[in-house]
């Protein structure tokens, strides 16, 4: 037979749970201790880098912030500036554009196709940029495929320039783009529960309505991790803003490698990343409020 | 003493002791200071819907979980600071758990290999284990390619294959069909009997714990209600859990002074002897009720309760019949057919009769 | 009628934009075996010439090895390294989960522009700019979190239950992990591997920063071409890089094909149990 007996343990197990949650969290048991060889490899080769490159925007050449003072004192790189953000507006509304019902005909495709759709926006992803950036060349410049083809049907006489205007860049850096909207939209579109909508459209709203007043606000919180993504990823290209716009479409990216191969100004192209580096850590803190990392990690395939 | 009913086998199973064993998630306690002796060689079964703890209590004596408080003994020795893979103690999972990327062949010799068994020995102990529960011709499947039951089979030969003196067992048969069930329930006991180890078997299924134990753990939130062999805990329940958890049971509400029970539900009372002193619950098995048309009248029997009949089901040899009583309680009783028309039928007026012994008076809860 | 045409319209834009997706890597592979110097379009006759002076000049032959070099050692050291910080953050306690995993994602956040100055400036006090190893570390720290991500995924379907029957069976954490463990996530480690590898393969910004007369990478290379000259063989060796992660791709998805087989043979003889 069992003694077992109710006992009033639950006072005394209330009085120690603070400490003892404190100590929980400072726990670490064997499966926790591989965690190190990681943090120590990046905090080598990743964070002890970056914080030497905010180092050196203070203190080459000279100690304080005249690297800083010198990005807003000049009219050349305020316009380069500008120009980043520009077009990393302009292209993230045109990814977004773009993602929204590619995203929601992932939704209601069926299994197979959604695979399939799923796979041609990740091509982007995992094909070289610079592949990538240098077939546009070859479709977009004056001599180009689509230029060839326009005046070969008689659509131009003249060729219609692209490259090397903003209006390449944004073609070129879409397709670059497109993953990092459409991910977080289609993540959170999955999660609606379609009866919502059918509830409403029982409730005597049409299809349109029942999509536009229940399903589109269900769906903003992906909108908005999609669009800062996005942003975030756009004000950071050089490759692509370089291959195929003009010198009026610098951007910062280029600006910084200029800084470097050409100038050697090491301090001043420091500043210039710490304010491109800042400016991506704000917007992505503003981003995890619509996403759990933990759980993307987790629940990734 | 049951141990002396043992010393004829030769008896190489170990016993078990669980003293004091707690075990606390958050503010939720799983384990209540839980006590149990498991004596060597015999089938014991912890029973309890899920969430009572059982499975806890099994994954602790395996090693898997470590518990707050308490000690469990094997043989008399404490094994609580013996990790999982030092015990010794064989085991099946739920749901099998047989190494996917194995030929069923190295599954079951794996145990044997860890343990350090002579290579030359290996092939003769997994080839009888197999053998033993008939799956000798499948060594060289892969666990994908066999069926639940034989994927059951397998797993209990892995278990059994290096002899340990305890077998483990985790709801292993809760992923089959009911005639699957039934087949290896039997041939599990038959395995407990030849081998003579010790079994501790987890089910949330009352009527397999009946077919299999030599005695029953029933646990609730935590704790044992009961402790006791099949007959014991489906004629003599500890309390109202315990008899609505084992069987089907009549139960009437009310209170009990000296010999008299007062269903003050049904406004009536009735004679008893035994049970709880201060019991709430008067507790009676439908096997053991009557039923005779027409309203007798409790003047004519002490022991009586006049109902509606609301269905009859006829079962072959048996049949059930639920009635309604005057305060709208529903109860079951199960009978013999009669060979001629008894005149039970739905809407007849009938009297429940049983005797004095039959029923019995229970607490609400188990006494801690 | 109107749902139809919503479909029609979702459905051409889809195609759209698959088109927009595909079409540009699609059209270098016939610009390449083009026989115009010119790479105008149509591509007129067909030759292997562009592939030929490939072979002839040596520094493209030298540069995808060292590409390849780099990225094979990368890939070992991302599996290694991210499927430790995979079991650590699956199985493991740890205080400051939270930083460790802005940290551990950092990488794939943070524009490649600003990883390549900061490694850069680093690597230059050391000299490790323009070695092998340089570039293995920096790209590995690109390619770790894709380990990561994969192991992940895969340690979470891992059941507990058999390594719990492996420890019964009287094998002790690790023979359990070598064992029965790291069988189960071969996959995705071979998966997070390939990733990893196309990540260092593919990339351009960073190695930029690290390249120079000592070493450079294939991308960095072609980038160099590009710049200079628009010509037949930046197809031909685009045409190349592709194939490689074509050829990965190939593998992963084999992989994935081959696990989800096993995967439904599981399921149905499960249900020929129950």
């Amino acid at each position: 037979m069992s003694l077992a007996q109710t006992t009033g343990r639950g006072g005394a197990g209330r009085r120690s749970a603070r400490p003892s949650r404190l100590r929980a969290y400072f726990t670490v048991d064997g499966w926790g201790l591989l965690i190190l060889p990681l943090v120590v490899f990046l905090a080598v080769i990743f964070v002890v880098p970056l914080g030497m490159l905010i180092a050196k925007s203070f203190t080459d050449p000279t100690l304080g912030l005249d690297n800083y003072r010198e990005i807003f004192a000049e009219s050349l790189y305020l316009k380069i500036l500008t120009n980043t953000f520009v077009i990393a507006l302009s292209v993230t509304a045109v990814t977004l554009l773009l993602a929204y019902p590619y995203a929601y005909l992932m939704t209601i495709a069926t299994p197979v196709w959604r695979t399939v759709l799923l796979l041609l926006v990740l091509v982007p992803f995992w094909t070289s940029v610079l592949v990538r950036s240098f077939a546009l060349v070859l479709l977009l410049r004056d001599t180009g495929v689509l230029n060839t083809i326009a005046q070969d049907v008689g659509l131009i006489s003249e060729p219609f320039p692209i490259m090397r205007t903003m209006k390449g860049v944004i073609f070129g850096m879409v397709q670059v783009a497109l993953p990092f909207a459409v991910l977080p939209i289609y993540a959170t579109m999955r999660n609606i529960d379609t009866r919502l909508t059918k509830a409403a459209q029982g409730l005597g709203d049409r299809p349109s309505g029942a999509f536009w007043r229940v399903f589109v606000p269900l769906s903003m919180p992906g909108v908005a991790a999609g669009l800062l993504l996005t942003f975030i990823q756009a004000l950071g290209y050089y490759i692509t803003p370089a291959m195929l716009g003009g010198p009026k479409n610098t951007m910062i990216g280029e600006l910084i490698v200029q800084q470097v191969s050409t100038v050697l100004q090491f301090g001043f192209a420091a500043a210039l990343a710490v304010l491109l580096l800042s400016t991506t850590f704000v917007l992505l803190a503003i981003a995890s409020r619509f996403m759990n990392l933990e759980r993307m990690l987790m629940g990734r395939s | 003493m049951p141990k002396n009913a043992n010393t004829q086998e030769p008896l190489t199973g170990a016993s078990i002791e669980v003293d004091r064993i707690r075990k606390v998630y958050g503010s939720t306690t799983i384990l209540n200071d839980i006590d149990l002796d498991i004596r060597a060689g015999e089938f014991l079964t912890l029973l309890g819907a899920s969430g009572s703890g059982k499975s806890t209590l099994l994954n602790i004596i395996a090693g898997f979980i470590k518990a707050d408080g308490g000690d469990v003994r094997v043989d008399g020795k404490s094994i609580t600071s013996v990790p999982a893979h030092k015990r010794g103690l064989g085991m099946v999972f739920q749901h099998y758990a047989l190494f996917p990327h194995m030929s069923v062949y190295d599954n079951v010799a794996y145990g044997l290999r860890r343990h350090g068994f002579p290579k030359a020995e290996i092939p003769g102990l997994v080839a009888d284990a197999l053998e033993m529960v008939e799956m000798g011709h499948l060594g060289k499947r892969r666990p994908a390619e066999l069926s639940g039951g034989q994927q059951q089979r397998v797993a209990l030969a892995r278990a059994v294959v290096f002899r340990p003196r305890v077998l483990l067992m985790d709801e292993p048969l809760g992923a089959l069909d009911k005639m699957l069930r039934e087949q290896l329930q039997l041939e599990i006991r038959r395995l407990h009997k030849e081998m003579g180890i010790t079994f501790v078997f987890v089910t949330h299924d009352q009527e397999e714990a009946l077919t299999m134990s030599d005695r029953i753990a029933l646990l609730e939130k935590g704790d044992i209600v009961q402790l006791g062999t099949p007959e014991e805990l489906y004629d003599a329940p500890s309390c109202r859990y315990a008899a609505e958890f084992i069987g089907v049971s009549n139960i009437m509400t009310g209170s009990r002074a000296g010999d008299v029970f007062t269903d003050t539900r049904n406004q009536t009372t009735h004679k008893v002897s035994g049970g709880a002193a201060d019991g709430t619950v008067l507790m009676v098995r439908p096997e053991r009720l009557r039923v005779s048309a027409g309203q007798v009248g409790p003047a004519g029997h002490e022991n009586a309760l006049p109902a509606i009949v609301s269905d009859c089901v006829y079962l072959g040899s048996d049949r059930t019949v639920h009635v309604r009583t005057a305060s709208g309680e529903e109860m079951v009783a199960r009978t013999e057919v009669p060979r001629t028309d008894d005149g039970i039928q739905p809407g007849v007026p009938v009297t429940l009769t049983w005797n004095i012994e039959d029923a019995r008076v229970l607490a609400e809860e188990a006494a801690r | 009628m109107t749902r139809v045409l919503t479909r029609a319209g979702l459905i051409l834009l889809a195609a759209l934009i698959g088109a927009y997706i595909l079409l540009p890597i699609l059209i270098i592979l016939p610009m390449s075996v083009s026989d115009s110097a010119f790479l105008t379009f149509p591509p007129k006759g067909f030759t292997w010439q562009w592939f030929e002076e490939l072979k002839l000049d040596p520094t493209w032959l030298e540069a995808a090895t060292a590409s390849l070099r780099v990225a094979a050692l990368s890939a070992i050291l991302s599996v290694v390294l991210g499927t430790l910080a995979a079991l650590a953050l699956v199985r493991g306690r740890f205080p400051f989960r939270g930083p460790v995993l802005m940290v551990l994602l950092a990488p794939l956040i943070v524009p490649y522009v600003i990883v390549g100055l900061a490694v850069y400036i680093a690597f230059l006090e050391v000299g490790l700019t323009e070695t092998t190893l340089g570039f293995v570390l920096v790209h590995t720290c690109l390619g770790v979190p894709y380990v990561m991500i994969n192991v992940c995924a895969g340690l979470v379907a891992v059941d507990r239950r058999l390594e719990m029957a492996s420890m019964n069976l009287g094998a002790g954490p690790v023979s359990t992990f070598f064992r029965i463990t790291l069988p189960a996530i071969l996959p995705n480690m071979l998966a997070g591997a390939l990733f990893a590898f196309i990540t260092s393969w593919d990339e351009v910004v960073v190695a930029i920063f690290m390249s120079g007369p000592t070493l450079t990478t294939l991308p960095v290379k072609m980038w160099a071409g590009i710049r200079v000259q628009i010509d037949p063989t930046l197809a031909a060796i685009s045409s190349l890089a592709l194939l490689v992660i074509v050829g990965c791709f190939l593998i992963i998805g084999l992989g994935r094909l081959v696990q989800r087989l096993l995967a439904r043979r599981n399921l149905s003889s499960d249900s020929t149990g129950a």
